[in-house]
């Protein structure tokens, strides 16, 4: 019996060392080639190019703008922010359950049930309101700048100037911050990079989507007021970056030649080589 | 503040009782280094059966030949004094044991809760696990060797509100010690004791995070524990084993182990993870 006994306390080490503690830390994907091609547009745009993709653009404006699906995932991340900051130490040192967590290395998901088109509603249910599955790493105490997940079927009601939209999407979204960020960034004052592939609906209508925008709300409560950049990846695989400077008061372009104001009512590009329409 | 001093008196009166437990011990006591009374620990050795060990830091009784049962005073002491009591309990076996080896395995628990706030409390969970072989070359010198691994799980009892993180911690750590013992005399033991811990896993913690009525999810994360891997401790020391009393005293420089349930804490001054003295010390009688 004791050498039973003794066969299993010496069996005990290797039953702990076998369920060691360890993380997982997901890889978060790879947005790097699309804030280069941001930063080094290849396409030289022309009247062609703008004839081909003038429509596509102003319907990715409307779609992103009024929809604001960007501030669902803001919201998520500023929601995140708290909680972590609210768990901080006088050190600002994450605390859980009275364990000083420094400096950690690890991953964060989160379910959140979409606010839904009645709101009325006193209960949420994902399966009519639909979810978002977020996923969020961390790096050495902050938040790595690569926040990724999906839409399930998320509905919200948008309020624009003088009505309100039911809006909803279904797909993937991925967002880089630019860098690490902590408990406490506004992150609001930042220029955020998104891809999405999915549907969006807007007010009944259908949108699908698989684009790549930069908003930069500079701390605008909206992104109707803040800047919105699209990115054009054009059939020859060049790309360039159409931007909008405070809704429609300012758009412009972005190719390898250097940057240059345009008129989307007027059909009208006015590059420092000559203007061109379409 | 009353109330730890109430606890402390009553600590004091414990600890009055347990010395003169000691110092009126039964005329059963045995004592003196003998080739059947040996160091029982950070040995292979254990009590034999209906043998007992009452001491300051731990008590512990001979189940059988080969299996003694172990509880350490000082997790009780303590909890009685700061929260609540952490009730301990160690089995150890020498599986082995003939002319100059001698081989055991032990294994053990410590749990308790720590009271954080109205509301929220913290009940850790400490799974030691030991491994010692002791060799006598000759009949006054022993080399005792051995391995201890500890799993320890610290989580939260109360849940996760409003905009919250809760959940638990884990962290496991092996330490392997070595000591020397040379018999100076029958009533005087010399101990050279080495120990180091080559591996501390990363602190891991798993939980939950709410925001809001809408958003729940959960965390995993790791941290380095980069102040614990490497500790070490040496302590020379003496074990005094006379009539009716033993004593056990080191004094000594490294990281400090907690006796029996493999915990250590890393030395703290002159500033974190520097190496301070550290003791060991007890006082028991056996019979």
């Amino acid at each position: 019996m004791i050498r039973s006994l003794s066969l299993c306390m010496l069996a005990l080490p290797a039953t702990f060392s076998a369920c060691m503690p360890s993380v997982e830390i997901p890889e978060s994907p790879d947005m790097q080639p699309l804030l280069s091609a941001y930063a080094t547009p290849t396409a030289n745009v022309g009247s062609t190019l703008m004839a081909e993709w003038d429509d596509p653009i102003v319907e990715t404006r409307q779609a992103i703008e009024e929809s604001a699906l960007p501030e669902q995932l803001l919201a998520l991340v500023e929601g995140l922010q708290e909680a972590l900051h609210s768990s901080r130490d006088a050190e600002g040192v994450i605390e859980v359950n009275g364990h000083a967590v420094e400096e950690p290395n690890g991953v964060i998901r989160l379910n959140h049930v979409c606010s839904g088109w009645d709101e009325d509603a006193e209960v949420r249910d994902p399966n009519v309101d639909g979810s978002i599955d977020l996923t969020a790493t961390l790096q050495g105490g902050s938040i790595a700048p690569v926040v990724w997940g999906a839409f399930h079927g998320c509905r919200w009601k948008r309020a624009l100037v003088n009505r309100r939209i039911e809006a909803s999407y279904d797909g993937e979204i991925q967002a880089h911050f630019g860098e690490s960020f902590y408990t406490d960034t506004v992150v609001r004052k930042r220029e955020i990079t998104f891809a999405v592939t999915g549907a969006l609906l807007l007010g009944g209508t259908s949108f699908p989507i698989r684009r790549s925008f930069r908003i930069d709300l500079d701390g605008a409560g909206d992104i109707l007021d803040g800047r919105l950049d699209v990115l054009i990846e054009t059939e020859e695989q060049e790309h360039f970056v159409f931007f909008f400077r405070g809704g429609l008061l300012a758009a412009g372009i972005e190719d390898a030649t250097g940057r240059f104001f345009c008129s989307l009512e007027e059909r009208r590009c006015d590059k420092s080589s000559g203007s061109f329409f379409w | 503040m009353r109330q730890i001093l109430r606890k402390l008196l009553l600590v004091a009166v414990v600890a009055s009782v347990l010395a003169a437990g000691i110092g009126s011990s039964p005329s059963s006591v045995r004592a003196y280094h003998t080739y059947r009374e040996r160091l029982l620990d950070d040995s292979a050795y254990s009590l034999e059966r209906r043998e007992a060990r009452l001491g300051l830091m731990q008590m512990s009784y001979g189940i059988l030949d080969e299996l003694q049962v172990t509880t350490y005073t000082y997790p009780w002491i303590l909890g009685a004094i700061f929260q609540r009591v952490a009730p301990n309990v160690e089995l150890k076996s020498t599986f082995y044991d003939r002319r100059k080896l001698a081989l055991s395995a032990s294994v053990g628990f410590v749990t308790g809760t720590i009271t954080q706030s109205d509301s929220a409390k913290l009940r850790y969970f400490i799974v030691p696990t030991a491994i010692t072989a002791s060799v006598r070359p000759t009949s006054l010198i022993s080399f005792h060797l051995g391995g201890k691994f500890t799993a320890t799980d610290f989580s939260g009892i109360v849940q996760a509100e409003g905009n919250d993180v809760g959940g638990a911690v884990v962290v496991n750590l092996l330490q392997v010690f070595g000591m020397l013992e040379w018999r100076l005399s029958r009533v005087t033991a010399f101990t050279f004791l080495v120990r180091w811990a080559p591996y501390v896993s990363n602190s891991v913690l798993r939980g939950d995070i709410t925001i809001g009525d809408d958003t729940e999810g959960t965390i995993e994360a790791e941290v380095d524990t980069d102040d614990l891997k490497n500790a070490w401790a040496l302590v020379p020391g003496f074990t005094f084993s006379w009539a009716r009393t033993n004593l056990k005293l080191g004094v000594g420089y490294g990281d400090l182990f907690l006796p029996g349930i493999g915990l250590l804490v890393p030395g703290a001054f002159p500033r974190r993870g520097t190496p301070t003295p550290v003791l060991e010390f007890d006082i028991f009688v056996r019979f």
